[in-house]
């Protein structure tokens, strides 16, 4: 079927091969903001031991990565609306919070691919070979990022729809999250409520599980974070998409906000 | 600059029209900013505090110009407006510049924000040397002007999104955290958008001495010299080429 959601897949991937095809410093300096939120991190803890380093580096790829989808999904349905091919969009046989989402999943998974490798040097150079390993778990960590952040960033790109605004105007949830889910302060740092609001989160899974496998150490914690990790991030799809289809059918009513 | 009064019109009519998006990026800004100064609280050093807030302060500066000044030809050049304002004999970089009011109303909200935490605490703002400090913000700005009309610029000679030319930021975030001395200060302050930032930092502990002053202030001149040059130049190729893409209206 025309407009089915693996054309929409494929239609995603051929868009942005385009993109960094035309402009592959974009994606040069995309691939460099692993290292300098690394930097931003390193300052932050003043951590400059070889395990802090090597389990920053992962924090640095699933941050930037949060950032990312929270952003660009956004950006993405402004810049539309802008042109005005929002309308089309809105027109195609499939729910406009499927278009944009399974046009965004090759964007995705690729650029967290490849921030993965961009890491490759600095897992190498602090821990040799067993660098290699680490660099199979930024790529695995980075991948299965995409069940959280999905339904996330989903959310976030049509909640930005209902104003008449120029930019994504909830980017401010961005550190609110990062600050939550434990990427930047441990979760035991937090006030009783967030903690609580930190356990229904499923990044919060994900940055501790990134944690315990750059150093190594209670791994056999690992299958009750990732069941943790499908079970929140599940919940959070499915909720983002319900929340989703309400945001679309108000859109639909005003007209005006496409 | 010509029609300079009808571009900071506009900007503050924009700014009113978007109050909603100036206000969602003053609150990232502060609480971006608040995950080194909640580090500086939890710390229990009220100096500290302030030196880290007044560092965030210089951040926020640098940061967003790269955002809300180097952006805005990228935007301007989308919407296809650039034209136009060219042909009215009105330079793109003075209507990006206009963004000045965007900017320090951001700031402004943002830092007040950010102060939240260290006044909740009962600490009273510390600056040890307030004339330093008024000085290296002053030069901040310019610099960080001269910064975001660079990336503003650029953005149109090479069709690289300016967001992601302003790689810098977070860089610069965590290398204004580092701890400096009072001895490094005259050296840091020829560092452009950094030394400046270093001087407001240090102004809330002691005394810049008049050597690290001249430092930036020399480095100021430079930077806002190369920018206006740079400025020229590019816009005089585009006077030949035209602007890099195609509007929408």
């Amino acid at each position: 079927m025309a407009g089915g959601r693996v054309d929409l897949v494929r239609a995603g991937f051929h868009l942005w091969v385009s993109m960094y095809r035309r402009s592959k410093a974009a994606l040069l300096v995309t691939l460099l903001r692993t290292y300098l939120v690394l930097l931003f991190l390193a300052a932050l803890s003043g951590g400059t031991s070889r395990h802090s380093l090597a389990a920053q580096a992962l924090v640095s790829l699933l941050i930037t990565t949060t950032i990312d989808s929270m952003w660009d999904m956004a950006g993405s349905l402004l810049t539309q609306r802008l042109t005005g091919v929002l309308t089309y969009a809105a027109l195609a046989p499939r729910r406009l919070s499927e278009v944009v989402l399974l046009t965004y999943v090759p964007r995705y998974l690729a650029e967290a691919a490849l921030k993965a490798l961009s890491l490759a040097p600095v897992l190498i150079a602090l821990d040799g070979l067993d660098g290699l390993v680490l660099l199979g778990v930024a790529l695995a960590l980075g991948l299965l990022g995409a069940l959280p952040l999905a339904g996330i960033g989903l959310l976030v790109a049509m909640l930005t729809l209902l104003t008449r605004e120029e930019a994504p105007w909830l980017d401010w949830l961005i550190p609110i999250l990062l600050i939550l889910s434990g990427a930047l302060y441990p979760v035991t740092a937090l006030p009783g409520v967030l903690r609580l609001v930190a356990l229904l989160l499923p990044t919060t899974y994900l940055f501790q599980a990134a944690d315990l496998l750059a150093s190594g150490s209670e791994l056999g914690r690992l299958p009750a974070l990732f069941a943790s990790l499908a079970a929140t991030g599940t919940a959070a799809g499915a909720v983002a998409f319900s929340a989703a289809g309400r945001i679309e059918a108000h859109l639909y009513e005003k007209g005006g906000q496409l | 600059m010509r029609g300079v009064r009808a571009i900071l019109w506009l900007h503050a009519l924009r700014s009113r029209r978007y109050a909603l998006t100036l206000l969602s990026n003053a609150l990232t800004d502060a609480l971006w900013a608040l995950i080194p100064l909640l580090g500086a609280v939890l710390a229990g050093n009220p100096s500290l505090a302030w030196e880290v807030y007044w560092a965030l302060v210089a951040w926020m500066l640098i940061a967003n110009s790269a955002w809300l000044v180097g952006s805005w030809l990228e935007y301007a050049n989308f919407l296809g407006v650039l034209e136009y304002h060219v042909h009215a004999g009105v330079s793109p970089v003075s209507l990006a510049l206009g963004r000045t009011v965007t900017l320090l109303t951001s700031v402004a909200i943002s830092s007040t924000l950010s102060a939240v935490p260290l006044l909740a605490a009962g600490w009273k703002p510390s600056v040890a040397d307030p004339a330093a400090l008024a000085a290296a913000l002053a030069m901040l700005l310019l610099q960080s002007l001269a910064y975001g009309t660079v990336l503003a610029v650029t953005a149109l000679r090479v069709s690289v999104p300016s967001a992601l030319l302003d790689i810098a930021s977070l860089a610069q975030l965590g290398a204004l955290l580092l701890p400096i001395t009072a001895d490094q200060l005259p050296y840091l302050s020829l560092i452009p958008l950094l030394g400046p930032a270093y001087l407001a930092k240090h102004s809330a502990l002691s005394g810049v001495g008049p050597a690290a002053l001249a430092g930036s202030a020399l480095t100021t001149a430079l930077v806002t010299a190369l920018a206006a040059a740079y400025t020229r130049t590019t816009e005089k190729k585009i006077l030949k080429t035209g602007f890099r893409s195609v509007g929408f209206v």
